[in-house]
């Protein structure tokens, strides 16, 4: 509970929570030399440029999706169309293809994120209770896992040929259950609630289930949130498994690789010196990429403002008890 | 409700000189193990086929393969390597007199002797260990049953000179596994609480009373079984020639046929690739956020501060798909960049098919989608460091550069050698999720990594074996690296990694 406790302290001293006014190598009282305030003016500078070089990108994809196709070819850079154009958006709603990998993207997510907690939880759960025979072995599997692993090829045969899940959601869902990472950080947590709580939920007649639904589950919200919200970005953001696993079936393409299909195999074609001058037509109008990547980037952006401190303190916990 | 689990410890000299008996006992095993596999010893035979070339009288070339029979003794591992690139048998006459088919697989002749010296000198030392437990009664008395069984019976082993006194060596080992419990029990006071059948009882007790908790265990125990143990089995297919209809079991063993055939192909190629871009990585990704969070650190502004960091923790939750693609708009023909070199030049560069420009185009885009992310790690370690040590060092006259050479970075030392560690360890993992996004026909000659030529030969060309082969060496050494990484950090008086 102490360390629970020392934990919440270091979260709230956290930089990210804005209160840590006095923790920097920078001078505390008022009196700084002259040198001391031109390296500040030059830091913030510098910081400020840095962040605003993060978002230029997506500010320049966005402006130039709006931009006409003769805008984009004659004008060597700008932030902000002269001709405000819908044509690239329209064209993208029109077809199928980019409305249905945008459904089974936020199915993937819906269903992976769901399976991911369900493992997490029970494994972590159980191997949480120290008295737990064979708890030990189960632990070194679990950190031996995290250093060696069979390769790209062994899990590809297991999960396509032997387990014959190729073609299917579940070659996607099911290889990245559990996060051992993110498990053992799970399992940290669940030791740090009090015993007693548990104990008194036997003593009235609870089994270990119905106490971890009851008693454990709704104490840990926030770290379910956390770790939730991790899996879910995971899972929206990912492309290679679908990639390997989903061959055949384009109407099941997640998002990402029909950006992947539609912006970067185009574009390693077009510098492909076999192609045809009649392939290269063909080739989809800058204007319709740009509208591709600001469509697939705007789910993200939109809840990241919201979500940003869940984040950082998942990535506290796990960087505060290791 | 729980009290501590009732392992008696052995008295701690007692465990010392437990534990150098240990070590000299696998020592031996082990040197017993390489004996068993190289010692010549198993009479075998092969042919080897060589091509002769000849002119006869018109002069023309004549081909004449030439078989050429070894008779002799070959050692085990002789006759795994011979078996790919040689035909060869057991001498026949010897093997039907026991009732053996010539062309055994080789396989189970090297791995039963192997795997039983081995559990051998698990089980000799599990007991000299934990001579206070059961299990590691059980486990010694089995194995010696085992063995005496195998080398009584098995007709593969009868082959191995001796047998027969291998046999009775295991029947002895037994006897003293038996007499050894019963005397470190008896005279050396060791473990007399719960062994025995009560220690099954209360075990068994102890499994049914925890019954729900190994139910919520088993989905987490079978995913780590299914999908990282299995495939951790799978590597047998680098040693075979996998045909996916024979399964593993069914395909034919080639031993190091593959590596062979890696170290033969242009693999310099493929590692250079790796270890340049991942040492670049390492002098150009690795320090970004710890300047970044040095640099954020010193800002007093909080407000200034929350609003850059929220900016900067951006691109980590951008997909690479969709960092690539921006890469491509914007240096790809008709892109920003593009356009405009060729305004201010007059010249196009082809930034994506050119080799020389791959590597920075992948650091630059890992600098700018992970540097802001990194610095929350070293911003928590900054949050710890004791606010007075500043107002002392004030106090002392140091000033701001002194301040941070003497207090800040100390304080993140060793935040800084855990990462550097796994960085190390992951130095030949070069991300293939990214690079086979930016890898095209035109920049082959920097972007083909181990990570690249594992995913193009294997799940792409169907060549399973060779690159299972290949990511098997990745991985080996990766854990090597790790391994030393932290001897050396351990050596430094840094906490390391384990």
């Amino acid at each position: 509970m102490a360390k629970k406790k020392e934990l919440e302290n270091v979260q709230e001293k956290m930089v990210i929570d804005g209160r840590s006014m006095k923790i920097t190598s920078g001078p505390v009282g008022t009196t700084s030399s002259v040198g001391s305030r031109i390296f500040d003016v030059f830091n913030y500078v510098i910081i400020g440029l840095i962040s605003i070089t993060t978002i230029l990108p997506f500010i320049y994809v966005l402006g130039a999706s709006f931009a006409t196709e003769y805008e984009l070819q004659t004008r060597p850079m700008f932030l902000i169309p002269h001709d405000v154009t819908f044509n690239a958006y329209r064209y993208i709603f029109s077809s199928s293809k980019l409305i249905r990998s945008f459904g089974n993207s936020v199915f993937i997510t819906v269903c992976g994120t769901a399976i991911n907690l369900f493992f997490t939880v029970t494994m972590a759960y159980a191997i949480s209770k120290k008295y737990l025979r064979g708890r030990n072995v189960i632990m070194n599997l679990v950190i031996f896992s995290m250093f060696f692993s069979g390769g790209m090829i062994p899990s590809y045969l297991v999960t396509a040929t032997w387990l014959g899940l190729k073609e299917t959601y579940w070659a996607i869902l099911l290889p990245g259950a559990i996060s051992a990472y993110n498990m053992m950080i799970v399992k940290n947590f669940f030791q740090g609630i009090p015993q007693e709580l548990e104990e008194s939920a036997h003593l009235d007649g609870c089994t270990d289930i119905s106490t971890l639904i009851r008693i454990v589950l709704p104490l840990s919200m926030p770290v379910l949130a956390t770790f939730g919200l991790f899996y879910a970005v995971g899972h929206w953001n990912s492309y290679f498994s679908a990639m390997i696993y989903l061959t055949k079936n384009d109407k099941m393409w997640p998002l990402q690789l029909i950006l992947r299909q539609i912006i970067v195999a185009a574009e390693a074609a077009a510098s492909d010196t076999s192609m045809t001058e009649l392939d290269i037509q063909n080739l989809p109008e800058q204007s319709v990429k740009m509208a591709v990547i600001v469509v697939s980037t705007f789910p993200i952006m939109c809840v990241y403002p919201f979500l940003q401190k869940y984040f950082v303190k998942g990535v506290m916990v796990g960087a505060l008890k290791g | 409700m729980q009290t501590a689990l009732p392992y008696s410890k052995a008295i701690p000299d007692d465990r010392k000189k437990q534990k150098r008996i240990c070590v000299i006992l696998l020592v031996v095993f082990l040197v017993g193990l390489l004996g068993a596999m190289f010692i010549p010893v198993h009479p075998y035979s092969y042919t080897k086929t060589t091509i002769e070339r000849s002119r006869d009288e018109n002069g023309k070339m004549k081909q004449r393969r030439v078989e050429t029979l070894f008779e002799g003794n070959a050692s085990l591992m002789d006759i795994i390597w011979r078996s790919k690139t040689e035909e060869g048998s057991f001498v026949a006459g010897e093997l039907e007199e026991q009732g053996i088919p010539a062309a055994t697989n080789m396989l189970s002749v090297a791995v039963v002797p192997a795997l039983l010296i081995l559990f051998t000198g698990l089980a000799v030392a599990f007991l000299l260990m934990r001579n206070d437990n059961p299990v590691s009664v059980l486990l010694g008395v089995f194995t010696c049953a085992f063995g005496t069984y195998a080398y009584f019976t098995s007709p593969l082993l009868r082959l191995v000179p001796g047998h027969r006194v291998c046999g009775v060596v295991y029947l002895a080992l037994a006897a003293a596994f038996a007499v050894y419990f019963v005397y470190t029990r008896k005279h050396l006071g060791l473990a007399l609480h719960g062994r025995g059948t009560a220690y099954f009882v209360k075990l068994g007790k102890d499994i049914w009373r925890d019954k729900w908790l190994y139910l919520l265990l088993l989905p987490g125990l079978i995913y780590f079984l299914v999908f990282k143990y299995l495939p951790m089995w799978g590597i047998v297919i680098s040693f075979e020639d996998y045909v996916a209809k024979s399964g593993v079991g069914g395909s034919e063993w080639v031993g190091l046929y593959y590596f062979e055939q890696f170290f033969g192909s242009d693999w310099m190629l493929y590692l250079s690739n790796t270890l340049i871009l991942s040492f670049m990585s390492i002098i150009f990704t690795f320090p970004a956020p710890i300047i970044l969070a040095l640099m954020l650190n010193e800002i007093r502004n909080m407000h200034y501060k929350k609003l850059t960091q929220t900016l900067l923790y951006v691109p980590h939750f951008i997909s690479i798909v969709i960092v690539v693609s921006i890469t491509y708009v914007i240096f790809g023909s008709g892109g920003l960049i593009f356009n405009l070199t060729r305004f201010l030049t007059g010249r196009t560069i082809e930034y994506l098919g050119d080799p020389g420009v791959f590597r920075w185009m992948i650091i630059g885009q890992t600098i700018w989608k992970e540097t802001g992310w990194g610095t929350i790690i070293f911003l928590a370690a900054l949050t710890n460091v004791d606010t007075q040590l500043y107002e002392a060092a004030m106090i002392d006259g140091a000033n701001r550069g002194q301040r941070l050479w003497h207090i800040t970075l100390p304080a993140i030392r060793s935040v800084v050698v855990l990462m550097l560690i796994l960085r190390v360890g992951s130095v030949l993992n070069t991300g293939y999720e990214h690079l086979i996004l930016m890898a095209n026909s035109l920049n082959r000659a920097s972007s083909q990594t181990l990570d690249v030529f594992v995913y193009e030969n294997g799940i792409k060309g169907g060549e399973l074996s060779y690159s299972t082969a290949v990511g098997l060496m990745k991985s080996v050494v990766s854990v090597i690296l790790v391994v030393t990484a932290n001897k050396i950090s351990h050596m430094l008086g840094e906490e390391g990694l384990y």
